[in-house]
């Protein structure tokens, strides 16, 4: 008679079969693993997609080939003899030229240094705002503390998307769009970071917080230099959380750059980008594309177990 | 009823050996209790023989009939957990039921909404069985709360009677007793073995309290670092160890151990004295005596003394902690508070000891049978 | 614990300054806009004008009658409908998958959580170009499989004599095309918050299911890790709810809003309403009325967290 057995190092709902060699293998666990393959490759695609046409000439796009590195035997870029430089200079492989004019025909440096810029201010900002306020509402006594933090409750509530459209006349009405502090301002208060902060905070033993007090040290100091250490995880793991969120954004840069090609964040830049492009230009498109993405996947596939807590951090509220 | 037996039964986990070729039978109804330090094996027995893990080597046969290949769920046994296991969602009767409605009813009978319809007479069958059990228990006021709302001593009722719906062949009880306060444990203890005594079912039951051992089991199987030390009942491991071991580890407060010499004549000498045992062996010998067999004697020239550094007053007896005069030993003597009170801390404690129940060790704490023999006198 | 501050008898108004910039903040940028919004619905206000008409309820009369707003309503539902319950179920069946193979386990973790980093918008031009009629991967692959016993399946034969549909261009298949996509980008994340939720489970739990019986899979999902699941299958679907609610990227870099309006959803019809066309009040209505459902996903959501929450 087969059997299963539960062994002690394997999860609950393992099965193994024992095989005659003695190895672990079995039909169930080749089924999952196939199926979870199967799963792999679908999710993968576009990526493949996305990096592999970026690496193709246009007369190689618009073939069905579906090999991953394109042949990159050099071709005539067809933009370069319109500029009306001679011929022998206008040889490029397909990675030379998609990448070059991705760079090129719009600032994609520049929108990445916007991405830095944006994604840093909103997460310093972020940090500035909601520290002192979670150490306040954790540790400090005073009136209204509860009123206030019913207030963070109910403000959690608020998806900032959902008021774009407001958020968006009232800084239109100060002249404030098209400009750095439109993107930055709305997502200076994270009402998400002020409670996580909070939980976090009221975890701290209160004699530390006396004994700097003792010490002579002013309430401002014990917020940034004693407060702050201890939390130093749970803001890694926001901070991740923040970035990732802002760098990604569309929507709200969307509504509020109207006209200064200066300040697109990378997403926006990206979009811009595509509807200058005419049906042949896949390939610097993708260039785009990969470029945008990259630095993201880079970071967690270094760091993979922070940012799945920080991901997973923004669900439990 | 049937015996339990496991064959030869190693277990190991990757490079560690948690289970040195164990062997052990179960009579059917008795209580077997396994114990020993954290970490023996004894817990990593038991579920062996439930079939939550497979043994590395060896069988486990019920019945005579090797189940070592064969589902938990199909060898008939029933097992009560440390932390419950109880399913937070289900009420107390449900808890009860699920074993019985996955054994009986198939899977149609047991779909949401049209399973009900279908085993009506079935289920009430069930629910009567359910009934009859949590009356015995009773629990039976509970039957409609969720676990959540329950004390820790009903828990363990509701999964005590979770296993006793299924009728097993064994009831297999891993440290139940432990989650609860010490006062509760007491009092558990005695209605876990009246329930063995009523049901008559073999209870084969994991601890590493010495004393829950000692006052609930018909044997005891006392388990060290994956081996199986002795297997008796009560008094044969509490009075006739097989080892040293053993012997430390069974009793409370721990058996004294001083060290001794057997002397040509195969004599015991012990500080310098020559007492009233003999052994077949010689040389450097290790002698156990328990606190209660020491006594403070009055006597000019007691075997031991010492002055008293500390004092364990429980009410009904008293233990003096006593470091002897030779600094090579100390031993714990247990006094009746009649005669204790004459002795303050610090003074100075003269002790004796009950010859006949002295246990005798070699090197290697391996148990030397001794008899008690009165020096000098001819075999007649 | 307590709150000890001015315990030392010195008392501090730093708390003040602690708490006001992330007071003034909230009211400026969170609270005040609902204002606004609730306000300005009432207007025919469009940016630029020096005044604001009153125009009561008309708004709101809009975009509860003309077909429009019909579709605006069909069509984010239609969404969410289509979108949870496949990221739901995608990522607590990856989960169960990848809780349960003894290797590789994190390897399919991290890439089933790759779409949740990469930027959508990237992503949905990537997918764009891989569902493009003639040249897109997709189409590719279907067309592999033109006369192979696929072709029994009547679809796919139509597919193969004429061609595959248009997946974006399609009245009747934008939506789903924009809801696979949401899908693919969102079920990595449902399946990280049940990774987590599965070893909350107690092991004995699972011991205890297999003493009672309960042998196969099926029963010991039913019987443990469902009901276990619950607070996290509650949290799981809101947060997809909400999410796929606030859907727009794929949308506007994509459909736009069509065909026929098949795809225009609460956040777009804003979006086009608003910012394109100027025409803020009405804008401002559908804000209103995107949060009020917003607001009563989370209540329920509270409301059924707070009702399980007698576990052991």
């Amino acid at each position: 008679m087969t059997t299963d057995t539960l062994s002690p190092t394997a999860s609950p709902s393992r099965h193994l079969r024992v095989g005659s060699d003695g190895m672990r293998f079995s039909t169930a666990e080749t089924i999952k693993h196939v199926v979870l393959i199967l799963g792999a490759l679908i999710v993968l695609m576009p990526f493949y997609v996305m990096v592999s046409y970026s690496l193709k000439s246009p007369a190689e796009i618009m073939s069905t080939s579906l090999a991953f590195l394109g042949d990159q035997t050099p071709f005539l870029d067809q933009f370069c003899v319109k500029s009306g430089r001679p011929e022998a200079d206008c040889m490029r492989s397909a990675i030379e030229y998609n990448y070059l004019t991705a760079f090129t025909e719009a600032p994609l440096l520049r929108y990445l240094l916007n991405g830095v810029i944006v994604t840093a201010s909103i997460f310093l900002i972020q940090i500035v705002v909601a520290l002192p306020c979670a150490y306040a509402l954790a540790k400090l006594r005073f009136w209204g503390r509860e009123f206030i933090f019913a207030m963070v409750l109910f403000c959690l509530l608020i998806p900032v998307h959902a008021i774009a459209l407001p958020l968006y006349i009232m800084l239109a009405e100060v002249g404030l769009t098209n400009s750095y502090a439109a993107l930055v301002i709305p997502w200076t208060i994270s009402v998400f970071g002020i409670f996580l902060m909070r939980q976090f905070f009221m975890t701290v033993p209160d004699d530390l917080i006396d004994a700097a007090r003792m010490d002579g040290m002013s309430e401002f100091l014990i917020v940034w230099k004693v407060m702050l250490p201890t939390a130093v995880p749970a803001l890694l793991a926001f901070g991740i959380f923040s970035v990732v969120a802002h760098w990604n954004d569309y929507f709200w840069p969307r509504n509020v750059i109207t006209g200064d090609r200066d300040l697109f964040t990378p997403p926006l830049g990206l979009r811009e980008f595509r509807a200058g492009v005419d049906g042949n230009d896949f390939g610097p498109m993708m260039a785009t594309a990969t470029v945008i993405v990259t630095p993201l996947i880079v970071a967690f596939l270094i760091a993979q177990r922070r940012f799945i807590e920080g991901i997973t951090l923004s669900g439990m509220k | 009823m049937a015996e339990l037996k496991l064959e030869h039964i190693d277990k190991r986990f990757d490079a560690t050996r948690v289970l040195n070729g164990v062997d052990l039978t179960i009579a059917p109804g008795e209580f077997l209790t396994l114990v020993g330090p954290s970490g023996c094996g004894k817990s990593t027995l038991l579920r062996i023989l439930a079939g939550l893990e497979a043994p590395t080597s060896g069988s486990v046969l019920i019945g005579g009939e090797d189940v070592t290949q064969v589902r938990p769920s199909r060898r008939n046994l029933a097992m009560v957990f440390q932390s419950y296991a109880l399913y937070p969602h289900l009420t107390v009767a449900e808890n009860m039921l699920t074993p019985l409605k996955l054994r009986d009813l198939n899977t149609i009978e047991r779909l949401p909404l049209v399973g009900p319809l279908l085993s009506r007479a079935k289920r009430a069958e069930l629910q009567e069985q359910v009934r009859a059990v949590s009356d015995t228990l009773q629990i039976t006021q509970l039957l409609d709360r969720k676990p959540g709302q329950l004390s820790g001593g009903q828990r363990q009722r509701v999964a005590l009677g979770r296993a006793m719906v299924r009728r097993p062949v064994a009831f297999l009880m891993d440290e139940p007793l432990s989650n609860l306060d010490a006062a509760l444990r007491v009092h558990m203890r005695a209605e876990l073995t009246e329930l063995h005594r009523a049901l008559g079912t073999t209870f084969v039951y994991v601890t590493h309290d010495q004393a829950e051992a000692l006052t609930m089991s018909s044997r005891v199987a006392v388990m060290m670092d994956g081996h199986l030390l002795q297997v008796g009942t009560p008094d044969a491991v509490y009075s006739d160890p097989t080892s040293l071991k053993v012997a430390s580890f069974i009793g409370s407060p721990k058996i004294n151990v001083l060290q001794g010499a057997l002397d040509e004549a195969g004599y015991v000498t012990l500080m310098g004295q020559t007492l009233d045992l003999k052994a077949a062996a010689s040389g450097p010998i290790q002698v156990g005596i328990r606190p209660e067999h020491l006594h403070l004697v009055g006597s000019n020239d007691p075997l031991m003394q010492g002055s008293v550094a500390y004092r364990e007053n429980l009410g009904s007896d008293v233990y003096d902690h006593v470091p002897l005069r030779d600094e090579k030993h100390r031993v714990t003597v247990r006094a009746p508070p009649a005669e204790a009170s004459g002795l303050q801390l610090g003074d100075t404690a003269k002790i004796d000891l009950d010859t006949r129940a002295v246990l005798l060790f070699d090197r290697d704490g391996e148990r030397v049978p001794a008899t008690y023999e009165v020096q000098g006198a001819v075999a007649a | 614990m307590s709150a000890g501050s001015a315990s030392l008898g010195v008392r501090t108004q730093a708390h003040w300054w602690f708490v006001a910039p992330a007071l003034i903040l909230m009211l400026v940028i969170l609270i005040v806009p609902i204002l606004v919004a609730f306000g300005l619905s009432l207007t025919d206000y469009a940016l630029g004008n020096r005044t604001a008409n009153f125009v009561g309820l008309e708004n709101y009369e809009d975009i509860f009658t003309r077909s429009t707003y019909e579709r605006m309503f069909k069509a984010s539902f239609l969404y969410v409908v289509l979108t949870v319950p496949a990221s739901v179920g995608l990522g607590l069946g990856a989960a169960l998958l990848i809780n349960s193979v003894s290797r590789f386990g994190d390897l399919y973790k991290t890439i089933y959580f790759l779409p949740v980093m990469a930027a959508l918008l990237a992503m949905a031009i990537a997918w764009e170009f891989a569902l493009n009629p003639s040249v897109g991967v997709v189409n590719i692959f279907l067309e592999m499989g033109c006369g192979s016993w696929l072709e029994s399946w009547s679809w796919y034969a139509n597919g193969c004599a004429t061609s595959f549909p248009l997946w974006l261009g399609d009245r009747d298949y934008a939506i789903w095309t924009l809801s696979f996509i949401g899908i693919w980008q969102g079920f990595g994340f449902t399946m990280v918050l049940y990774l987590a939720g599965l070893t909350g489970i107690p092991r004995e739990l699972y011991q205890a299911a297999e003493m009672d019986g309960a042998i196969s899979g099926w029963e010991r999902f039913r019987l443990v890790t469902w009901p276990m699941l619950g607070p996290t299958t509650v949290f799981v679907v809101t947060i997809s709810m909400i999410r796929s609610f606030q859907v727009f990227d794929t949308v506007e870099a994509l459909t736009r809003g069509g065909p026929s309006k098949s795809t225009y959803v609460m956040l777009y019809a804003i979006y086009e309403k608003a910012i394109q066309q100027n025409l803020m009040g009405i804008g401002a209505a559908i804000t209103v009325v995107f949060l009020g459902f917003v607001l009563i996903l989370t209540l329920i959501q509270r409301y059924l967290v707070e009702r399980r929450v007698h576990y052991t």
